[in-house]
């Protein structure tokens, strides 16, 4: 379980957060959503100790993010909305093997956990390619590789589709989908488009640093949508 | 461009170049470089340059690629040339060596880049540079930092360019002062965001500063040695 107590992060001498309580529950699919600037990439970064708060405090498990966020990162992956800044090496497959290169894993190990998640995600064929010759949507599917690889427990989602075309849009939602039903990860992912909403389990509403919703979709009104500025 | 841009950028190819350990090919080019600068004259430039096409012609990367990839380098050997010109003209002749020199570095860098992976790279320098854990240096992360930026070169030219026809859209031209300078901050606060980005990435994935295994362990093998060999040998030919 991800949980968040009293948490507050102070930014340039602005709250960003204020007094978030929050209970990520492990296995649930969990949704945040929030307009831009409302601080949702500033609170998913405190889930794998990206970001360490002012006040409160943080745990994975019980791990603290701020005394084992080696720990932490092993069970949280993230994957960001640009997959361009999340690709580390200029090789398919040995981007992909990166984390398992700093989880001191046997390099026999790893060329095996690669191979299979090349052909899960099918893209096998790819493999040896360079990374800037990717389209958008084969570069968030490498960069989601390197991240399942590592085999998280839980992962973030930040607004991964927002560059895709609709097509690589509906295919990283499907995969997101089927990592929570079928391999029963815990999924976080945070959006501002009410349509992405539909296989959470849970939702959190945030706006401007507070969390104004956390809860069941069908307790979700029209009233909150407004408050949180998502209804256009 | 971005296509046809093969420096910085590994392409996989099933050459002998694309074989050799990455340890022997960082230490010839270093070897190849400082024997570049220390010949003298026309024609042993001409037979070192003759000598680093056919390590080309052996990586598979031809020399329409070789010759498109010394374009972004016009301005710097246009650089060097004028001031040759304008401040020492009776030393023209020096001026045309030091550029076809410069020319021959970005050909011998380019070369190393397009046939060794950035992982292989790294874990390369890491091993070379391994003696100087013994003072402190931590040299996992010089290596990523320069893998990175390998990684990087034709991201940002790409951005550039993109920023560019931004910007002349807007504002016409870059011929002011005021314009160019507008240019500059955009590209630098865009490069800053990505390395803030990326820096989140690499940190999400677990990287510490201590030791890590490797996706594929290096061992030197007798084609290594053979390659090593040819090259000292040749250099010295060319040089004496």
């Amino acid at each position: 379980m991800i949980k968040v107590q009293n948490l507050y992060y102070k930014y340039e001498d602005k709250f960003i957060l204020e007094n978030i309580n929050i209970e990520v529950k492990e296995g649930f699919y969990t949704a945040i959503i929030g307009s831009n600037g409302s601080g949702k990439t500033t609170l998913i970064k405190h889930f794998n100790s990206l970001l360490l708060p002012t006040k409160g405090t943080v745990t994975v498990d019980g791990l603290s993010t701020k005394k084992d966020s080696l720990e932490v990162r092993k069970m949280v992956g993230m994957l960001f909305q640009n997959p361009e800044d999340q690709l580390i090496n200029s090789v398919v497959e040995e981007d992909i093997a990166f984390g398992l290169e700093n989880l001191n894993i046997s390099s026999k190990e790893i060329i095996s956990r690669v191979d299979k998640i090349l052909k899960r995600l099918y893209i096998g064929h790819i493999a040896k390619s360079n990374v800037n010759m990717l389209s958008a949507g084969q570069k968030q599917l490498v960069a989601l590789a390197g991240i399942l690889v590592m085999k998280p427990k839980y992962i973030v989602f930040d607004e991964p589709t927002t560059l895709l075309d609709p097509k690589n849009k509906k295919n990283i939602l499907r995969i997101i989908n089927q990592l929570n039903k079928k391999d029963r990860i815990t999924i976080i992912l945070v959006t501002n488009i009410i349509a992405d909403l539909r296989h959470a389990d849970n939702i959190i509403i945030i706006s401007d640093g507070k969390i104004i919703f956390n809860g069941k979709k069908n307790k979700l009104n029209k009233k909150i949508i407004k408050k949180a500025g998502l209804d256009a | 461009m971005l296509r046809n841009l093969v420096f910085g950028q590994y392409v996989h190819k099933d050459s002998l170049v694309h074989k050799i350990d990455p340890r022997i090919k960082i230490l010839a080019v270093i070897f190849l470089s400082i024997v570049v600068f220390l010949i003298d004259g026309y024609s042993k430039l001409s037979l070192m340059t003759v000598f680093i096409i056919l390590i080309a012609t052996f990586s598979k990367i031809s020399i329409r690629t070789i010759l498109k990839n010394l374009r972004p380098f016009l301005i710097i050997f246009a650089f060097i040339f004028l001031m040759y010109f304008f401040f020492s003209r009776e030393q023209l002749g020096i001026g045309i060596l030091t550029v076809w020199r410069f020319v021959l570095l970005v050909v011998i860098a380019s070369i190393l880049t397009y046939s060794t992976t950035i992982s292989s790279l790294v874990l390369g320098l890491e091993r070379i540079l391994s003696p100087l854990r013994a003072v402190g240096v931590n040299t996992r992360t010089f290596a990523l930092l320069i893998s990175i930026t390998i990684r990087f070169i034709p991201v940002f030219f790409m951005r550039a360019m993109r920023l560019m026809d931004s910007v002349l859209s807007r504002l016409g031209s870059l011929r002011k002062i005021k314009h160019i300078k507008i240019f500059i901050m955009s590209l630098l606060e865009r490069i800053l965001k990505s390395a803030s980005n990326l820096g989140d990435a690499v940190e999400a994935r677990g990287y510490n500063r201590k030791s890590a295994t490797h996706f594929k362990e290096l061992n030197i093998k007798p084609r290594d040695f053979f390659a090593s060999a040819v090259v000292v040998l040749i250099s010295i030919l060319i040089t004496y």
